[in-house]
């Protein structure tokens, strides 16, 4: 079943404060996303990445074209389209397991659901559990170190039980090492339970390693250039043959998707 | 050449000597030595500003004296001991002890200061979270803002005539517009990352406000208030200078003043210094310390 589409979606912002000029985001992006896929958006910085999830979780309308959730045209945010944000976005004077709280009375309420708080609590210590974080469930974010603030994040997804999961660059704030656990982590959560994600990233090898699918985008404007689907059996170790072939492919696509040298210098693949 | 010994400051050798003693795979180590050495110090750096403080007053008095004032520049030592008596003594300052215009004068603070609370948190409050406004909102604030606590006279004169009710409403006008723009700014502040993650979890614009802006912004409100409190303590004396409100300390400063009593004037001084920095220093920063604390804002 098709979960989320953009058809022919594309997005342009004013640049100056006088409106004279606008630049265009995203040009004419088509692309759906099945139940169950992990769907890796990978591009260069600035490509339009953050404004694709956006349009997702519906924080943006597209200036042209449709975004449709279960065919219907997204109008907000709703916590059906959980969003893990690149920035840390945990409430401070929440401790984790108030956080999780939160966000399951917000939704229930936004839902129409009834909000029982002794299931909730089980819910979320469940969730806690689930990313490993059952031990921290009564301290405070700024007792957290980054990757399990963003475990924490992930949680309230999963406490919510979101449709879809959002994530944009989750972990590209943190240590090389930290990052390949969590991507490992993710990857299991989403083998175990396959829950649809779709997964920002600036990073070749990580998209490798975990996507079901690889969508490339390029910058100025932003749009798509190519995808892969990686079946069932694709070896996503990184350093396996399958592994570095694919990423070489997608290496070898990017040189031409830069129009202009400063585009080069912004761009952070590895 | 022989190596110099590296010299150690006291905390330096307070670590080194808590290191030495605490268990090898310790992560936090106790620190006997420093704790009360800690207090001593700070103590000793408040008594020291202190002492410099009165001497350069006791040195102006000096000067100024020997050049014949006829007056008499009070010396700090009279001075105290005047507002010992004031204090203590039960000495009283034109018809009223020291403590009756204490208790008018923050009576008069008291008043003013909750309705400018009140305004100044609906007011910013409402211009932090409606971004439309905010734009078309500030202009007023900050022209009025602008209006130095003292040229609030004549509109309050004519709104409420000679008395306590203009000394009010002119500390009200100041401290009102100092909270809105702090109230405002601090909302405005909150990370647009947690009003996104609230929306996305489903909450109402009012579940925003009150459970996300408030709480992530109180801190900075506290502090507005700090500010509010701070400029309407100031203002307080000048307006009851003024305006004669018949009994509270700014009058008093006035009143000696008027007779030629500056010793009485300089105690007046001293005990709305002493005051304002009591409020400031201690039961507002501590409120904001808390607030903080409570918070999680400070990193732990
Ligand atoms: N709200 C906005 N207003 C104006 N311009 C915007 C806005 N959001 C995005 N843009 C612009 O759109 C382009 C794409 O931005 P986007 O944040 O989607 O890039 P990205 O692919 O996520 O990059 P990065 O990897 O650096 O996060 C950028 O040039 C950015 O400046
Ligand atoms: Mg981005």
């Amino acid at each position: 079943m098709t979960l989320l589409e953009l058809s022919h979606v594309s997005q342009a912002f004013f640049t100056d404060r006088k409106r004279t000029r606008a630049m265009v985001a995203l040009h004419d992006v088509s692309l759906s996303i099945e139940e169950g896929e992990f769907v890796s958006l990978l591009g260069p910085s600035g490509c339009g990445k953050t404004v694709t999830l956006s349009l997702m979780a519906g924080f943006l309308q597209p200036t042209e074209g449709q975004v449709t959730f279960k065919g219907h045209p997204i109008a907000k945010p709703d916590p059906h389209r959980g969003v893990v944000f690149q920035e840390y976005s945990l409430m401070p004077w929440l401790t984790v397991r108030q956080n999780l709280l939160f966000a399951l009375r917000s939704s229930a309420k936004a839902l129409g659901h009834p909000f029982e708080k002794t299931s909730a609590i089980r819910r979320a210590d469940e969730a806690l559990a689930q990313v490993g974080l059952a031990h921290a469930a009564d301290r405070r974010p700024n007792t957290l170190s980054g990757g399990m603030r963003q475990r924490v994040a992930i949680a309230r997804l999963l406490a919510m039980d979101s449709d879809v999961f959002l994530m944009d660059e989750p972990f590209s704030a943190l240590d090389e090492q930290t990052r390949s656990e969590l991507d490992r982590s993710l990857f299991e959560l989403w083998r175990r339970d396959r829950k649809t994600i779709v997964f920002v990233t600036h990073n070749i090898s990580e998209a490798v390693a975990m996507s079901s699918r690889i969508v490339l985008f390029s910058s100025s404007p932003g749009r798509i250039i190519d995808q892969w689907r990686l079946d069932e059996d694709f070896d996503r170790t990184p350093g396996s043959p399958a592994a570095r072939a694919l990423a070489d492919q997608i290496r070898a696509l990017l040189p031409s998707t830069f129009d202009s040298n400063d585009e080069l210098e912004g761009a952070t693949i590895t | 050449m022989p190596d110099r010994p590296v010299h150690r400051s006291a905390d330096e050798r307070a670590l080194a000597q808590a290191l030495a003693e605490a268990p090898a795979n310790a992560s936090v180590i106790p620190v006997r030595s420093l704790h009360g050495r800690h207090g001593l110090k700070v103590a000793s750096q408040v008594l020291l500003g202190l002492a410099i403080g009165l001497l350069i007053w006791e040195v102006f008095a000096l000067v100024l004296n020997s050049n014949g004032s006829p007056l008499g520049f009070p010396y700090p030592l009279e001075t105290f001991e005047r507002l010992g008596e004031y204090l203590f003594a039960g000495r009283s300052l034109y018809g009223h002890s020291i403590y009756e215009h204490l208790l008018a004068s923050i009576q008069h603070l008291l008043v003013a200061f909750a309705l400018a609370m009140v305004v100044g948190i609906v007011l910013g409050s409402v211009l932090g979270y409606f971004g439309r406004i905010y734009a078309i909102g500030m202009v007023p604030v900050s022209i009025y803002q602008m209006i130095p606590g003292l040229a609030w006279l004549p509109v309050a004169i004519l709104m409420f005539g000679l008395g306590d009710d203009s000394a009010v409403f002119i500390i009200f006008a100041v401290s009102s517009m100092v909270i809105t723009i702090g109230v405002s700014s601090g909302i405005r502040m909150v990370p647009p990352v947690l009003v996104q993650a609230a929306k996305m979890m489903g909450a109402s614009g009012a579940a925003i406000f009150c459970r996300v802006l408030v709480p992530q912004a109180s801190a900075s409100i506290v502090n507005a208030l700090r500010l509010g409190m701070s400029s309407a303590w100031r203002v307080l004396i000048a307006a009851e200078m003024i305006v004669g409100t018949g009994v509270g300390l700014g009058y008093s400063i006035q009143l000696t003043r008027d007779l030629l009593d500056y010793m009485g004037s300089f105690a007046c001084i001293t005990i709305i210094c002493l005051v304002g920095l009591l409020i400031d220093r201690v039961v507002l920063a501590w409120a904001e310390r808390a607030m903080r604390q409570r918070l999680g804002l400070e990193e732990a």
